[in-house]
């Protein structure tokens, strides 16, 4: 499999024996109930309520919505509806911390009761969600009833400054090992491997030196060349493959799960202590930073509190603030914005850091097609898009585009190339601000640039599968049938086979 | 505090490379042949690309101020035009050939068309074929005349008529033959060509394929003996490695690039061997696979991963 993309010089590299930092937690949490653009939960707790670590206060109330811990004990002063840091409106509960140590965990599951059924319930209880895209709840990758074949535990660090991955790696390797393996029973698949880099040797050292010691031969480590980009899990899945996948359609469609290492050491620590996830392993790095590194954030701490820990160097003029990876995160326009369990990368940079270049006419090089992973014509797009031909656009395949944004970083004219194409999506798939209909579309003056009579009126269905997965309860069921049958037919071969020995005897 | 960031879309860096860039490392790339045409030919080459460059420069600032565009004090791109203009032009030419071909390709063949990147010819090759049609005769018989030089007669001209007892592979590396004052110099091209790959400016492919489809066509034409003396003479080279190359007019598909080296190479074997065109067969070669250039586009389209139909 030709594997594209751009390469990017790691700007931030994990060096041995670097760990990870705790960050002192800050007086006051604003912890978001959604996650990305997740679902909205059902808020558990109301105003005026003591919490404790641990303690419960949203739980999912759409079907694929995930539960939401406190991350200190302390006192509910107060629930607001702000932006979370992917731009979504949702609730924030506030609380207050208080001096309490108290810790609310869940039953750790001892070795009987680590089944299938059992580590999936705990996998969804405990709260973890993905740091990479698309940033879906942890579990609804494991949802499927097909065959696992692989499950691959994706340690590519394709972002420049990202190193979250190997610090947790190469700090906490029995228990990444160990959570990747009850991941793999929660998924029951055949194969565990482990897929890195050429950038991140430090962590594969400490990987293959624990494997070593452990003489653990079934778990394969695998590398791939340091091009950005490879966290995506749909375009792992079609490199592992060869086979890519619509939007929305999840890669155990392929007999294949692509999982993170933040997800395998917090599943571990919900396993075996009953803890639940409220905090994640977060890089914070940017010239402006003073003490870069790899810190444990809380869900819900405010990013001010964290440049205050953390130390910067200049006023916060003329500056930016990226959630998320420089090659794929959100620049917020504030410093009250929460971290939240997503987060893999928090980067605080100064001018010298991120281009502001304006675009120029495009000359044609082709380096854009030349860098797609998912092989657009991405100059025959930009002209389209342009040129408002959305609809031509969606035929020459904008809809397969991941948003990597690796044209844009690539075009020597720096056209807006991810950006036009990410505009063009959206419309394609109606998703850019639920347009209204053109019927009670009235435009007031001047030109409707969105406006493409073609698009709208055009009822083929967007290849996004939206395949409905059971939700968990029905999975848990459908785990308890398949237990029972296996235990019958377990009986039956037992009964055939006393049959058959006792036959013998006769 | 003030609380004033910047707020962009992702991604938020960008690679090194940029067109300006790009135009920059062109003109270092063309400096060593600059060099060798005036240590062959003599000061007056100097003369003939300052002037071209002059012109281009003011050509394409009074012309984006004409048509209302945003004017760029630091494009490159007019730059290397003028200077590949005057590279391909013979050094006794008149001291308004440059002037005049700058301006047909600045102005008509670039700025008309729409300026940077939408140009369907390479501006200097139409310039010149132009120029070649405009004064027919004098053009093609540039090298016949009063010059500083005593062998008047270019090599490539000896060539055609059967002739290769001018050939020395010496001169023509070193450039010391009768040529057009940057095209004379193969080692020079070949220094200039390793320098764009190792920049990535170009694209390996097209020089390569282009070389070999001319060396077949020429054996096939003429004959073994001819396939160095027309290689490296008659700008053959020079138009391979700064002007094909262009991404503008070359196609933007790996499998296009291939393809249009190809027919490049076929295309300017063909007008060496069979049509009296001389210097100038190379330069409609590069006009007739930019014709093609639209057409690979189209036929090598990729086809995005994971879409169905076509």
């Amino acid at each position: 499999m030709e594997i594209k993309g751009v390469r990017i010089k790691k700007i931030n590299r994990y060096k041995h024996g670097e760990g990870i930092y705790e960050l002192r937690p800050p007086e006051f949490f604003s912890v978001p109930l959604v996650a990305d653009d997740g679902e909205q939960p059902q808020r558990a707790v109301n105003v005026g309520e003591g919490v404790k670590e641990g303690s419960l206060i949203a739980k999912p109330s759409g079907r694929y919505g995930t539960y939401v811990y406190s991350p200190c004990s302390g006192k509910v002063v107060g629930v607001v509806k702000k932006l979370n840091a992917s731009g979504i409106e949702c609730e924030h509960v506030l609380i207050v911390r208080d001096l309490g140590d108290e810790k609310e965990t869940l039953e750790p599951l001892d070795s009987f009761h680590q089944d299938q059924e059992h580590l999936l319930k705990r996998l969804y209880e405990s709260g973890m969600v993905d740091n990479f895209p698309p940033y879906d709840p942890a579990y609804k990758k494991y949802l499927l009833k097909n065959k696992i074949k692989t499950l691959l535990i994706n340690v590519t660090e394709d972002d420049p400054y990202l190193s979250s991955d190997s610090a947790l790696l190469e700090t906490y390797t029995k228990e990444v090992v160990e959570g990747a393996r009850l991941l793999q029973k929660v998924a029951n698949a055949e194969k565990l491997e482990f897929v890195f880099s050429t950038n991140n040797s430090v962590a594969k050292s400490a990987l293959s030196t624990y494997l070593k010691q452990k003489k653990d031969k079934t778990i394969k480590i695998k590398t791939y060349p340091s091009v950005y980009p490879l966290r995506n899990a749909r375009l792992m899945a079609y490199y592992e493959t060869g086979v890519m996948l619509p939007k929305g359609a999840r890669t155990a469609q392929m007999s294949i799960i692509v999982d993170c290492v933040a997800n395998c050491y917090d599943f571990f620590k919900a396993v075996t202590n009953g803890e639940v996830v409220t905090k994640k392993v977060v890089t914070i790095a940017g010239n402006n930073t003073l003490r870069k590194g790899n810190y444990f954030i809380s869900n819900g701490t405010s990013i001010k509190h964290i440049l205050s820990v953390v130390g910067y160097k200049d006023k916060f003029v003329e500056n930016m603030l990226v959630y998320g990876g420089i090659m794929s995160g959100i620049a917020q326009e504030r410093l009250d914005i929460s971290a939240g369990l997503t987060a893999s990368v928090i980067l605080f940079c100064n001018e010298e850091e991120y281009s502001s270049e304006g675009e120029s006419p495009c000359i044609n090089c082709g380096r854009c097609l030349d860098c797609c992973p998912v092989k657009l014509n991405v100059k025959r797009l930009d002209d389209a898009i342009v040129e408002r031909k959305y609809s031509y656009a969606k035929k020459l395949g904008v809809t397969a585009c991941i948003e990597c944004g690796a044209c844009s970083y690539v075009c020597p004219a720096r056209r807006y190339l991810a950006q036009r194409m990410g505009f063009a999506k959206d419309l394609a798939e109606g998703k850019r601000g639920k347009r209204p209909s053109s019927s009670d579309y009235v435009l007031v003056e001047g030109e409707d640039l969105e406006r493409d009579d073609e698009l709208e009126t055009s009822e083929e269905k967007i290849n996004t599968a939206s395949e409905q997965l059971p939700a968990v309860d029905e999975m848990l069921s459908i785990l308890a049938k398949k237990t029972e049958e296996e235990a019958s037919v377990d009986a039956k071969n037992n009964a055939s086979k006393d049959n058959k020995d006792t036959g013998g005897n006769k | 505090m003030k609380n004033k960031l910047t707020v962009s879309p992702s991604p938020h860096i960008v690679g090194n490379l940029s067109s300006n860039m790009m135009m920059y490392v062109m003109l270092v790339a063309l400096v060593p042949t600059a060099i060798s045409g005036v240590v062959n030919f003599g000061v007056r080459a100097l003369y003939m690309m300052l002037i071209s460059v002059a012109s281009a420069y003011v050509f394409e600032l009074a012309f984006c101020y004409l048509k209302d565009r945003k004017i760029n004090w630091f494009d490159f791109s007019s730059l290397v035009t003028g200077f590949i203009i005057a590279l391909i032009l013979p050094v006794n030419a008149p001291l308004y050939f440059p002037v005049i071909a700058t301006f047909l390709a600045i102005v008509i063949f670039k700025g008309c068309f729409g300026g940077i990147g939408k140009n369907i010819f390479n501006p200097s090759a139409a310039a010149r074929v132009i120029l070649g049609l405009i004064f027919t005769g004098l053009s093609l018989e540039l090298f016949v005349g009063t010059g500083p030089i005593e062998n008047a007669m270019s090599p490539l001209s000896y060539f055609m008529l059967g002739d290769y007892s001018s050939l020395t592979i010496r001169s023509l590396f070193l450039g010391s033959a009768p040529n057009a004052i940057g095209t004379a110099s193969i080692i020079c091209i070949l220094i200039a060509g390793v320098f764009l790959i190792l920049f990535n400016i170009i694209d390996l492919i097209i020089p390569i394929c282009s070389v070999l489809t001319f060396v077949a066509t020429v054996w096939v034409g003429k004959g073994a003996v001819a396939i160095v003396p027309y290689l490296f003479s008659g700008g053959f080279m020079f138009a391979t490695m700064f002007m094909v190359t262009d991404p503008t007019t070359s196609p933007y598909t790996a499998w296009g690039k291939l393809f249009y080296g190809l027919l490049f190479g076929f295309f300017a074997g063909l007008i060496r061997v069979h049509f009296i065109l001389g210097e100038t067969g190379v330069f409609v070669a590069v006009l007739i696979v930019n014709l093609l250039t639209p057409l690979l586009n189209k036929i090598f389209a990729p086809h995005p991963i994971g879409v169905k139909g076509r």
